[in-house]
């Protein structure tokens, strides 16, 4: 009976979402998507566009492989722009209706009426919640398998992972979409409350790697503001040794030799006096950065502790990334896009040399991070455990949901 | 095997809490159902109904409930497998068609395929919606739905059934058709409960009935059970040119001795006189089901000259057991709907 019952309910969601022109536009413009990278190609010149190509230094076929670029297309594009964001949006909206409705009066007097228990039957509503994302990442994913092994010459089955990643990320929010539901009835607020949910996760995510940014950058400069300050500090003692040797006047001293060594005495002097004054500059900008330092290390655990206690959408989107590209595999367009900005930064000086230090600034990645920065940066996520993201987004998960059956399993209706 | 089909002891409910009004729904139930009957459950607006018929079908959590439902302990859930219930104001998904919502329900019920879809084409013809089986729900009329909702209800052929408003929006052509869909269920072993408003559609059908006010059973049993002390006998009685209370006064002063109105017979019956005006017919009542006692009578009538115009046997409508259920014994004034309030 169970199985039974559970085919019911998984059918009844099937036609359900059949009978929802959402569902069909999110499909079609899926099918869109796919079409639109299937018309991108790469090749010796540059980037292809159905008959015209347009040439790019970077990607052409000698620095990325056909394989690779349809990846980063699947990933950049089909992946991160249009399942997780658009797609995800039409999907709550598709959907955010499914437990008001299922919860109705009327409705649910007859599903509570039948010989099933309210937490299978709630569970299994939930699943089917998550049918419609089902179906449309792995519509998603078979036809961008078949361009990416048609176009790209590579049959690459790890394309599949998307399918539980965005089934993973979809259901962060709608377990708090059916909470909603279920506590208010009502599909406006539910919609609305999980964007609003959904928008402060993002806030948090961008907050928490802006201010790891900037820690990491505080701590560079700590770095080289330490590592410039040793220097200074045996400068400063051996220019003192200097001058302490250069004004005691020798007993036979001739008037001309007196007149070179307190020449040279004024200049040691001048030259200690910069030397002092730098290394009280030094000093007073590694207090400041240590200072900001504590400052932000403090600010980001706070974020870094709120965010593991709630579901990582970005970082497991990130996942798929780890997946299907290897580093080695992403370091050879890295190099050729460092190598792009070095030469243009060389043309800049020669032309603008005004000019130079904001552009070479802008291409470093961000205001004033330099690319070891923003290499670390990377490095830090990509060092962030699959347990840390996906469990602890789970859990939230979890618990989200045991409020929402405790609510279900205990209301009247 | 229990004889009762649910036999409900002390159900009790109160809604609301710490943050709400609490409002006392049920106040210990006792109703038992008998297997194979058709059962009425009546009361006015708000005294219960709907409540105690979801505690049944587990749609609400009783505070307190005894009991049993088909030999079960109430609440439980296998046990509903063998129930078919038709909510009132029930809300079938509109993108289903009527075949779609039987054989869906089935399934919810445990009914096999094969089985559900034998039954849905079955119950669609006998609810009458045979050529409409293919057309999406939202495309039916308010009689459409209900008789699809009977349908559903039987798709598990249950021993059970349990009808909210059953005629709620349908017409009186629907109503005939339903009433015979109940008989028939009757006929054929199954046990049917009806909550409806409808007062002369349930004094046709039903076995028993239980009348619910203000939370409680205020009076269960057959119609006969229910009337049987409030039965009686008029018998109309005219003296031509002579006044007829002198006359009627005379005949019976057996039993109304000194010119008194009222009287009592051997067997303990009570026998009044009304006279209306000397020149018009009096009405002579006799309190009993029985006719045998009342021949006395007539015959004394008939030996004093008067004219028996009519012999009447009087039995309470349901309407008028439901309107002396909702009527405050001490200040004659109906009873305000809904339950009770606090504990």
């Amino acid at each position: 009976m169970v199985l039974r019952q559970t085919l019911a309910i998984l059918g009844d969601a099937y036609r359900e979402l059949n009978a929802k022109k959402m569902f069909w536009i999110t499909l079609a413009l899926s099918a869109f998507v796919v079409l639109a990278i299937a018309c991108v190609g790469i090749n010796s010149k540059g980037i292809s566009v159905l008959w015209w190509t347009f040439p790019v230094d970077v990607f052409n076929t000698a620095i990325v492989s056909p394989a690779l670029f349809y990846k980063l297309i699947f990933i950049g594009f089909g992946f991160k722009f249009w399942l997780t964001w658009a797609a995800t949006i039409l999907a709550l909206i598709s959907t955010a209706s499914l437990i008001p409705d299922f919860v109705a009066g009327g409705s649910i007097d007859l599903m509570l009426s039948k010989p099933i228990a309210r937490l299978r039957l709630f569970l299994t509503k939930y699943a089917t919640g998550l049918l419609f994302v089902g179906l449309q990442v792995m519509v998603f994913s078979v036809a961008s398998f078949l361009v990416i092994g048609i176009r790209g010459g590579v049959w690459d089955w790890k394309i599949f992972v998307a399918v539980p990643l965005v089934l993973l990320f979809f259901s962060y929010l709608y377990c708090v979409c059916v909470l909603i539901g279920i506590v208010t009835r009502s599909t406006i607020a539910a919609l609305l409350l999980t964007v609003l949910f959904w928008f402060v996760l993002f806030l948090l995510h961008s907050g928490e790697q802006s201010l790891n940014l900037f820690k990491l950058n505080a701590e560079e400069q700590t770095a080289t503001l330490e590592a410039r300050a040793e220097p200074l500090s045996d400068q400063i003692a051996k220019s003192k040794a200097v001058i302490a040797q250069l004004s005691e006047a020798p007993t036979d001293e001739t008037a001309e030799a007196r007149g070179r060594r307190e020449g040279e005495l004024a200049t040691k002097n001048a030259s200690l006096t910069g030397l002092e004054l730098r290394q009280q500059s030094t000093a007073k900008d590694l207090e400041s950065y240590r200072a900001s330092l504590g400052r932000l290390k403090l600010w980001h655990d706070v974020l870094f502790s709120v965010k593991t206690a709630l579901p990582k959408t970005s970082e497991t989107m990130e996942l798929l990334q780890r997946v299907l590209t290897s580093s080695d595999e992403t370091s050879k367009l890295e190099d050729a896009e460092q190598q792009r900005r070095e030469e243009r930064g060389t043309r800049r000086r020669d032309a603008d040399a005004a000019k130079r230090d904001a552009d070479n600034e802008a291409d470093r990645g961000g205001p004033g991070f330099s690319p070891s920065v923003v290499r670390r940066q990377e490095e830090i996520n990509r060092s962030r455990s699959v347990w840390w993201i996906l469990g602890t987004s789970v859990a939230f998960e979890a618990l989200v949901l045991a409020v929402a059956c405790t609510i279900f399993v205990r209301r009247d209706f | 095997m229990t004889d009762f089909a649910i036999d409900l002891k002390d159900v009790d409910k109160l809604y609301g809490g710490v943050f709400s009004r609490r409002v006392h729904a049920l106040r210990g139930v006792d109703m038992r159902v008998g297997r194979g009957e058709i059962f009425g459950l009546l009361g006015p607006n708000g005294a219960g109904k709907s409540t105690l018929v979801k505690i049944l079908m587990t749609v609400i959590r009783a505070t307190r409930a005894m009991g049993t439902v088909l030999g079960r302990p109430v609440g439980n859930k296998p046990t509903l497998a063998r129930v078919g219930y038709l909510p009132e104001h029930h809300r079938f998904p509109d993108y289903l068609t009527g075949r779609q919502v039987i054989e869906f329900y089935g399934a919810m019920s445990g009914v096999s395929r094969h089985e559900r879809r034998k039954r849905a084409a079955e119950l669609l013809d006998f609810v009458g919606m045979g050529k409409w089986a293919d057309t999406r729900v939202r495309g039916y009329s308010k009689g459409m739905r209900q008789r699809v909702g009977i349908a559903q209800t039987l798709v598990n052929s249950p021993d059970l059934v349990i009808w909210d408003e059953p005629t709620d929006g349908v017409d009186p052509v629907g109503r005939r058709d339903i009433r015979q869909m109940t008989v028939e269920l009757k006929r054929k072993g199954t046990t049917v409960m009806l909550n409806s408003h409808l007062l002369s559609e349930l004094e046709m059908v039903c076995d028993r009935v239980a009348i619910l006010v203000q939370g409680k059973v205020s009076s269960q049993g057959t119609i006969d059970e229910l009337t049987v002390h409030r039965q009686r006998y008029e018998i109309e009685v005219s003296a031509g040119d002579s006044h007829v209370d002198a006359g009627v006064r005379k005949a019976l002063a057996g039993w109304l001795p000194d010119g008194a109105l009222e009287g009592r017979l051997e067997g303990g019956q009570t026998l009044k006189a009304n006279f209306d005006s000397p020149h018009l017919p009096a009405l002579i009542t006799v309190s009993t089901a029985d006719a045998q006692p009342v021949q006395p009578i007539i015959d004394a009538l008939r030996n004093a000259r008067l004219t028996v115009r009519a012999v009447k046997p009087i039995r309470p409508s349901l309407e008028d057991l439901f309107m002396e259920a909702v009527t405050d014994p001490v200040t004659g004034r109906t009873l305000a709907p809904g339950a009770k309030e606090g504990a």
